[in-house]
């Protein structure tokens, strides 16, 4: 149980840049600014003694609790320490939205599309910011806390407009971005 | 593929998986291999001067449609250039269930939450997961008993999962495929006969006493499923491996970009570095390896699991004490307590599952499940291309994709 990544981070790039740091059951938590996030993952992925690959990107919607609204949520793993940590990033109510995060862990691309679809998040610079897992003409972002989970949705009208989540050439990652 | 194929009129293909020395073996594309004719050469077959027709460019294949309001569970869309694969789109067929939205407000304790999570695929690592998080959340560990009961179902179902798997690719070798059916039917029976369901606090629990008679059944199945998982070595199957070397590659350093890991991950020479929450399944020395990345290396990975794994249940079983009570190994948590952010991470046999809570006074408020499959849906694009289209199926089925483990 160490703070390891964030001394590195305090260290090599800037203290300024994270908001707070801390050990929740174990884990490192790192909470940072959104302006900041790009810098922050960059130096996570890329120097040797961090090592961090993206195990997961979500959000959290804190709809009626104290401070901001919406934090994204980034679950790290450190290669070269064999830990977990975690980076937090408070998003702004009236522009909840983040620089995208895909170029620097293209396995960010999908998490990125699936929580602007179910969040109604922005990922800043996404070159395919299409629906992952809902129908085009779906009505809103089911996994915001004020969304009904009763609510009707208009009906697919044909299987070729069914929900479907589509991968394709748009989605080639592979030289670290879409085409 | 070849008979989708067949199905357009006059369609003419070459067989450059008989033709070829190396029929699996990605080369660039030739002018030989582009069946399709040019414009001039329409014309010219539409004259009669030749039976050949042009191919499609474009097919839709649809895979598994396992609901009636779903119009497909996978959809593959082939860009076809000759008889390879010149680009791959994949869509997944998803009704959103909503069941990430439906745990909001539930108590951690509550079937109902564990019941909604069962409906996760697979169930058992999903419900795995949230148990482990929950556990962290509460900084209390299962008892090793619990723990040791745990990694024989996880084995189990990677036994499961890599014979179905095989099992697919298998379809050229009756007897094997046979076999791998019964391995999974055994498999399945001992993990339906051992475990019981129970809350997050300690979900699969041993029964409280099993009859000498069952136990004697459980046994037995473990020792034939051990004996038919040697089976896989046999020599037609390791030919169709041999067969699918160089197909479908995936390297390592796209497979990292892709975030995918398990089995696909260490047949491009990675290892399981997504730290596990039970032990070293999946991770230690006694796994498969490989370094190509291909689709033989991946079969060749997933045999080495499935061998392993029923090897490890079988000894598991033999030194567990069926007839001790366990219901105390109970994890006790004072759920009204319960405050903050907890995740965990579970391997299972296509790769990790993880899991993210967030709790307040032991109401969850937001529940993640991060399914091992979403990132071989982005990778597969990228392994496909080049592929023969006989191949096809054997490359697709490598990845053990379960689309039904996407959409939560």
């Amino acid at each position: 149980m160490t703070i390891a990544l964030s001394s590195l981070l305090a260290g090599r790039l800037s203290a300024s840049m994270m908001i707070s740091r801390r050990l929740e059951r174990g884990v490192e938590v790192i909470e940072v600014a959104p302006e900041h996030v790009v810098t922050v993952a960059r130096f996570l992925s890329s120097d040797p003694d961090a090592a961090c690959d993206l195990v997961d990107l979500t959000a959290i919607d804190r709809l009626g609790q104290r401070g901001g609204r919406f934090v994204l949520v980034l679950v790290l793993a450190s290669r070269s320490h064999g830990t977990r940590a975690r980076l937090e990033v408070g998003l702004d109510d009236d522009h909840p939205a983040w620089p995208t995060l895909s170029t620097i862990w293209p396995a960010a691309w999908l998490y990125e599309r699936e929580v602007m679809d179910l969040f109604g998040l922005v990922a800043e610079g996404h070159a395919n910011p299409r629906r992952l897992l809902l129908p085009e003409g779906f009505i809103g972002h089911p996994l915001r806390l004020d969304y009904r989970i009763a609510k009707r949705q208009p009906q697919v009208p044909s299987p070729e407009r069914a929900p479907r989540l589509v991968i394709d050439e748009r989605d080639d990652i592979s030289s670290g971005g879409a085409r | 593929m070849r008979d989708i194929l067949e199905e357009l009129p006059n369609a003419l293909m070459p067989d450059l998986a008989l033709e070829s020395e190396a029929p699996g073996v990605l080369r660039d594309l030739v002018d030989d291999d582009l069946v399709r004719p040019s414009a001039e050469e329409d014309v010219q077959q539409d004259s009669g001067r030749s039976k050949r027709s042009p191919l499609a460019r474009h097919v839709d294949v649809l895979i598994d449609a396992f609901d009636p309001s779903l119009s497909t569970t996978i959809g593959l869309r082939l860009s076809v250039e000759g008889a390879r694969l010149r680009a791959l789109a994949v869509e997944v067929g998803a009704v959103h269930q909503g069941l990430e939205r439906r745990a909001v407000g539930l108590a951690i304790d509550s079937p109902a939450l564990f019941a909604l999570v069962g409906l996760a695929e697979p169930a058992l690592i999903a419900q795995l997961a949230v148990a482990r998080a929950v556990e962290r959340l509460a900084g209390r560990s299962a008892p090793a008993m619990t723990t040791t009961w745990r990694l024989l179902a996880l084995d189990l179902a990677i036994v499961v999962e890599n014979a179905r798997v095989l099992g697919d690719i298998a379809r050229s070798v009756p007897r094997l495929q046979r076999v791998l059916r019964d391995v999974v039917t055994a498999a399945n029976a001992a993990l339906a006969g051992l475990v019981v369901g129970d809350r997050f606090g300690c979900p699969f629990r041993l029964r409280s006493a099993i009859p000498a008679e069952e136990r004697q059944t459980l046994a037995r199945r473990l020792a034939d499923l051990d004996a038919a998982a040697r089976l896989v070595d046999d020599d037609r199957f390791s030919r169709l491996t041999a067969r699918l070397d160089g197909a479908g590659v995936l390297d390592l350093d796209h497979a990292r970009r892709f975030g995918v890991d398990g089995p696909v991950l260490r047949a491009a020479g990675g290892h399981d570095e997504f730290a596990a929450d039970l032990g070293d399944l999946g991770a230690g020395a006694d796994v498969g390896r490989a370094t190509s990345g291909c689709t033989g290396a991946r079969l060749r990975v997933r045999i080495a699991d499935l061998r392993s794994a029923a090897r490890r249940a079988t000894t598991r079983l033999a030194g567990l004490d069926l007839v001790g009570v366990v219901d105390e190994a109970a994890v006790v948590v004072d759920v009204a307590r319960l405050d903050g952010t907890a995740d965990a991470i579970v391997r299972g046999p296509n790769g990790s599952t993880s899991c993210f809570i967030d709790v307040r006074g032991g109401v969850v408020q937001r529940l993640r499940l991060r399914p091992a499959d979403l990132p071989l849906v982005g990778a597969i694009p990228r392994a496909m291309r080049g592929v023969l289209l006989d191949d096809i199926g054997e490359v697709l089925a490598s990845f053990g994709l379960r689309a039904t483990a996407i959409d939560r």
